[in-house]
């Protein structure tokens, strides 16, 4: 009888483990799936606002994660928020800080609804210099040689 | 018989682990099917996340962006941009590659550099990434160094939501209850404008204590905190910090050009003390490379 406990112990656990499975959810404009943690590794695909993966392990700010396709990579812990699973999602039931949070991602607030009435109202207010300011953006090989150059971070042994 | 036995519990086991497998699927099939949760669903979820929204710590990543761009519309209403491409590119560049080894790296739209063609000495971050400098401030600047760790200060800023702690509990909380009151896609016209009565007000508590007030003593030590953790990440000399405020000290008694830097940041004594003593042995003994300053150098003979 005790021996039949261990294949049932061992469905216990496996439940366990899948219900204790976090999706979380980007709360970013984009960010990047890495094949490492780390910024200056090989980008595997590119996750936009509101994608949802499954979060696998976390080390030193890096959450490893699989996308709903199935791909497996790193994404810093900045771009992520934590989701409900999906069952306490659909038991109408949300009660904690996380679910407060998530469910903002979706939902009303200062967005651009919100800045477009407040620009009808203030016409005179001039954004042209703040859109500007957001193209500004250097890229990834760029920030890699600067880096390099100026012995800084990953690079500060390099000769 | 041992070996029976262990190949039924084998077995049963590959039997389990199948059957999770296929829940597995399911849970993912469930997932993807997220967006066809039924609306009444949906109104519940919405409603409730936000009656359970009480700071600005709730405020989301997309909505501290939205109240930055404004803020930041705010603030070039007050400044004159100094357009020089090359010196632009260059802050860029450095403050993107600073914000990779802060404690926010990722931010809604990332960070960005824009510098105030004034006299004055002065630095602004507002919210969601947004980072003014002005030509004063610059011109102060004797190397990337020092450059780095105005910008890791302003980053730090950013990284803790200092500009959204200004925004007034009660206003914070009206809104929540706002939009908790409406489970529609779109808000009705009257709280549409009552919202954006809230957000108006929101982003004057945010300009008048960037501009007018400064962060608190609080928030400026914490700031410097965060800026030397991130330069010694990156191994830039955290003595660049220490002699920017020094060079401020001395200068503080005579320079009128000073008066925006002082009425809203604490004297550069009491900075100087707080970065001295958390300054590390290491980051104070590396050297600042001539190979920075000399690009530094470059660019900053366009802001002289």
């Amino acid at each position: 009888m005790k021996k039949c406990l261990y294949p049932v112990s061992l469905f216990l656990l496996i439940i366990i483990g899948f219900s204790a499975s976090e999706i979380l959810v980007v709360k970013v404009e984009k960010t990047a799936l890495r094949t490492e943690p780390r910024f200056f590794a090989p980008v595997k695909s590119l996750l936009k606002f509101g994608d949802q993966v499954e979060k696998m392990t976390l080390q030193e700010g890096w959450f490893q994660v699989k996308t709903l396709q199935g791909l497996s990579g790193w994404v810093h812990s900045s771009a992520l928020q934590p989701r409900p699973s999906t069952l306490a999602l659909l038991t109408k039931g949300p009660k904690t800080e996380a679910t407060a949070t998530e469910v903002a991602l979706a939902s009303k607030g200062f967005n651009r609804q919100v800045e477009t009435s407040y620009r009808q109202r203030h016409p005179e207010i001039d954004y042209t210099w703040v859109e500007r300011m957001l193209g500004f953006k250097a890229d990834q090989a760029a920030i890699e040689k600067f880096l390099k150059e100026g012995h800084l971070g990953e690079w500060k042994e390099a000769k | 018989m041992k070996g029976k036995r262990f190949l039924a519990f084998l077995g049963l086991s590959l039997l389990l682990l199948a059957a999770c497998s296929t829940i597995n699927e399911k849970g993912k099939e469930i997932l993807g099917k997220m967006d066809q949760i039924s609306e009444k669903d949906k109104e519940l979820i919405t409603k409730t996340g936000e009656a359970l929204r009480s700071s600005f710590q709730d405020l989301t990543d997309e909505e501290e962006y939205y109240i930055g761009r404004s803020v930041s519309a705010l603030i070039l209403s007050r400044y004159q941009v100094w357009n020089n491409e090359a010196a632009t590119r260059y802050l860029n560049l450095l403050a993107q590659a600073i914000a990779l080894y802060s404690d926010r790296p990722e931010i809604f739209a990332g960070y960005h550099v824009l510098v105030l063609n004034s006299d004055e000495v002065n630095a602004l971050s507002a919210p969601g990434g947004f980072i003014f400098v002005t030509r004063g401030l610059l011109r102060l600047c004797q190397d990337e160094d020092t450059l780095a760790g105005i910008l890791a200060h302003e980053i730090g800023h950013i990284s803790a939501r200092h500009g959204l702690q200004a925004i007034k509990k009660s206003r914070l909380l009206e809104a929540f209850k706002l939009l908790a009151s409406e489970a529609a896609e779109r808000l009705a016209p009257d709280k549409m404008a009552r919202l954006t009565d809230i957000f108006e007000g929101t982003l004057d508590d945010i300009v008048a204590q960037l501009i007018e007030r400064g962060y608190d003593r609080k928030a400026e030590f914490e700031a410097d905190a965060l800026a030397l953790k991130t330069l010694r990440r990156m191994s830039y000399s955290e003595q660049g910090l220490i002699l920017f405020i020094e060079e401020l000290e001395k200068r503080k008694e005579k320079a009128s050009k000073l008066e925006g830097w002082l009425s809203t940041h604490p004297d550069p004594e009491d900075r100087l003390k707080r970065l001295q003593a958390e300054v590390s042995s290491e980051g104070r003994g590396l050297a600042i490379l001539k190979i920075r300053t000399d690009r530094f150098r470059r660019v900053a003979s366009a802001w002289k």
